[in-house]
C-alpha cells in the first residue's frame, strides 16, 4: 500500500507539559482526500492541526507526512516538507496586498515564485482584480481565498484548514467547500477542522470526531453522519456504546 | 533677518533629526518586530560612534593605511577612512545587537514580564556606557578637529558640507530601507512577523532569522548615527543615553512601529528643540520631546502616521 500523505499515531500534545489537550488521537490520510475533524468545542480540533503544524509541543506520538517525520520541527520546516496551514482566525497579512500574502506564502520556494502565483490566481480569478489590494480590506470570503491561495503556495501534499466556514454567509461557505473539493480533486490531502458538521460531513471523504482530546468515532463520512452517536457525542453524553 | 534667523534654526533642527530619525527607526523596529521597547538603543548609537572613532585611530597610527585610503574628499573633513571605519562600525554594531538579544534580551523577552524586560534594557545600556567611559573616558572626542568653513546660501543660511553628507546619508538610508521593505522577500517576511508571528511561521518563514535582521538593521541605522554624531558635533560616552528620550519621542509621535513616522517623528523633535532653543532658551531643550510627545498624543494617541489598533 501507497505511503499516506499523513499518518499521525498515538499523538499527545499541549500547551503545558503534564496537561496534554490530545490524549492519542491517530489517523491516516491519503492524497486526494478529505478528511473532517469534528467535535465539540474543547475537543482538541485546532490543538490537532496546530501541533502537526508545529505550533504546539507535542509530548508523544509520530506525525509523518509522505512517510518522513515531522514531529518537532519548526513551523517553518514543517511547511517546507509540504504541510501548509490556514489558522482559523488571523490567517492572513491584512496590512499586506494580496500578491505580498502569496509571496510570504511562497516563503520557503527558491525560484519560480511568480509562475507560482500565477497558477494559484488562476484558481481563484476573482482575487486577481485585487492583487494590490490590503487583505484587511476585503470581504470576508475573499480574505479566506487569499488565506487558502497563500496556504497553496508552496505546492502543499497537505492542506489544513482550521474552520474554514467560520463567521461567513452560508453562500460564501459553499463557495469555500467547493474550493477545498477542487484543491483536493488536484491531488492535495485535506484536513479540515470544523464546527459547521454539515457542511464538514457533506465535503468530506472521511470524518474523525474528537472529544476531550481522545477520538470518539471515525470512518466514511456518510457513516458518521448516519450514526446517532454524533449528537450525543456534541450534546456531551456518554460515549457512543455506553448508553444505559 | 528674522526670517533668515528662523530658517537657520529649523535647517539646524532637521540636520539634528535626520539622526533622531536613524535611531528612532531602529526603537520602532525592534518594537513592532519583537515587542520589545529596547532602551539600550541609544547605546548601539555611542558605541557605532566609538567604534568608528577605533578605526579611524588605526588608520592614523598606521603610515600604511593612511597612503592607501587617502586624504578627506574636499570639500568635506572625511574621507575613505571614515567609510572604511563606518562599514567596521555597521559590522561591530550588528554583532553586539546580536550578541546581546542570544545572550540577554531573548531570555527577557520570554520571561513575558514587561517591566523586567524594559528595567532589563536599562542595565544593559548602563554597562555599555560605563564600558565606554572605561575605555575612552568621560572627554569629548572628535573624528577631526579641522574647523569646516560652512557655505552660505539662500537668505543667509549656513550649512557645513559635512552636515549636507549627514542628511544625504540619511535620506539615502531611508530609502534604501523602504526598498527593503517593499520589495524583497525579507522585507515582507519582516512585515509579516510584524502584524503576526505565527501567521509568518506557517507560511514558512523562519520567525528567528528575521529577529536576527532586524537586530542588524536596527543597530547598522544607530551605527550610522552615531558616526554622523562623531562627524558633526562630538563623541561623548552619553551621547546616546542623551538622546534616548527623543528617539522614544520620535518614534512613539511618529506613530510607533511606522518606519515613516519614526523618520518624521525624527524631524519634528529635532526642528522643535532647535525653535525652542530660540524661543525660551538651552535650557528647556530636553522638556522638548516630551512637549511634543505629549502635544501630539492628546490629539492623536495612535501618532502621526499610527494606526489604530
Amino acid at each position: 500500500m501507497a505511503e499516506p500523505a499523513l499518518a499521525v499515531r498515538a499523538l499527545e500534545a499541549g500547551y503545558v507539559r503534564g496537561v496534554p489537550i490530545l490524549r492519542g488521537v491517530g489517523f491516516d490520510l491519503a492524497a486526494g482526500e478529505i478528511l473532517a475533524v469534528l467535535g465539540p468545542n474543547g475537543a482538541g480540533k485546532s490543538t490537532l492541526v496546530r501541533t502537526i503544524a508545529g505550533l504546539v509541543p507535542r509530548f508523544a506520538g509520530e506525525i509523518r507526512l509522505a512517510g518522513a517525520s515531522l514531529a518537532d520541527l519548526p513551523p517553518h520546516r514543517v511547511v517546507a516538507a509540504g504541510f501548509a496551514y490556514v489558522p482559523q482566525v488571523a490567517n492572513v497579512f491584512a496590512e499586506l496586498t494580496v500578491d505580498e500574502n502569496l509571496a510570504l506564502g511562497g516563503y520557503t520556494l527558491k525560484r519560480g515564485r511568480a509562475e507560482r502565483a500565477a497558477r494559484v490566481f488562476e484558481l481563484f480569478p476573482d482575487l486577481v482584480a485585487k492583487r494590490q489590494a490590503k487583505a484587511g480590506r476585503l470581504s470576508g470570503g475573499q480574505r479566506q481565498m487569499v488565506a487558502i491561495a497563500r496556504a497553496l503556495m508552496v505546492e502543499p501534499r497537505v492542506l489544513a484548514l482550521d474552520e474554514p466556514s467560520a463567521g461567513l454567509a452560508p453562500i460564501v461557505v459553499e463557495q469555500v467547500f467547493a474550493m477545498i473539493r477542487r484543491v483536493a480533486r488536484s491531488g492535495v490531502a485535506v484536513l479540515v477542522v470544523e464546527q459547521n458538521v454539515r457542511a464538514a460531513l457533506a465535503t468530506a471523504d472521511r470524518a474523525l470526531v474528537l472529544a476531550e482530546g481522545v477520538e470518539r468515532l471515525s470512518g466514511p463520512a456518510g457513516d458518521v453522519a448516519a450514526n446517532a452517536a454524533i449528537a450525543e457525542i456534541y450534546l456531551g453524553g456518554a460515549p457512543a456504546g455506553a448508553s444505559p | 533677518m528674522t526670517l533668515a534667523i528662523w530658517l537657520q534654526s529649523i535647517l539646524d533642527g532637521l540636520v539634528i533629526g535626520a539622526t533622531v530619525s536613524l535611531g528612532a527607526i531602529g526603537i520602532t523596529l525592534t518594537y513592532a518586530i519583537l515587542r520589545f521597547a529596547n532602551f539600550a538603543h541609544g547605546e548601539f548609537i555611542t558605541w557605532g560612534g566609538y567604534f568608528a572613532l577605533a578605526v579611524l585611530g588605526a588608520v592614523a597610527g598606521s603610515q600604511d593605511l593612511k597612503a592607501l585610503l587617502g586624504g578627506p574628499f574636499e570639500p568635506f573633513s572625511f574621507g575613505w577612512p571614515l567609510i572604511v571605519a563606518t562599514l567596521a562600525s555597521i559590522l561591530a554594531a550588528s554583532a553586539l545587537a546580536l550578541i546581546l538579544d542570544a545572550i540577554y534580551f531573548r531570555r527577557l523577552r520570554r520571561a513575558k514580564i514587561a517591566i523586567a524586560s524594559v528595567i532589563g534594557a536599562f542595565g544593559a545600556a548602563l554597562v555599555l556606557r560605563n564600558l565606554v567611559v572605561l575605555g575612552y573616558g568621560a572627554d569629548p572626542e572628535y573624528f577631526s578637529r579641522e574647523i569646516q568653513i560652512a557655505i552660505r546660501f539662500g537668505p543667509g543660511l549656513r550649512i557645513t558640507p559635512d552636515q549636507i553628507a549627514l542628511v544625504g546619508v540619511t535620506a539615502l538610508l531611508v530609502v534604501s530601507l523602504h526598498l527593503f521593505l517593499t520589495r524583497t522577500q525579507m522585507g515582507r517576511a519582516m512585515r509579516g512577523v510584524r502584524e503576526n508571528p505565527d501567521l509568518a511561521s506557517v507560511s514558512g518563514i523562519d520567525v528567528a532569522a528575521v529577529i536576527r535582521a532586524t537586530w542588524v538593521i536596527g543597530a547598522s541605522l544607530a551605527a550610522v548615527a552615531g558616526v554622523l554624531i562623531g562627524l558633526t558635533i562630538q563623541l561623548r560616552p552619553s551621547i546616546g543615553f542623551d538622546l534616548l528620550l527623543p528617539l522614544f519621542a520620535a518614534a512613539v509621535l511618529g506613530g510607533i512601529g511606522s518606519i515613516y513616522g519614526a523618520v518624521l517623528g525624527g524631524l519634528v523633535i529635532g526642528v522643535s528643540e532647535s525653535l525652542a532653543v530660540m524661543l525660551i532658551g538651552p535650557e528647556y531643550r530636553a522638556a522638548i520631546s516630551f512637549g511634543m510627545l505629549f502635544l501630539i498624543l492628546l490629539v492623536r494617541p495612535q501618532g502621526i502616521l499610527g494606526v489604530r489598533a
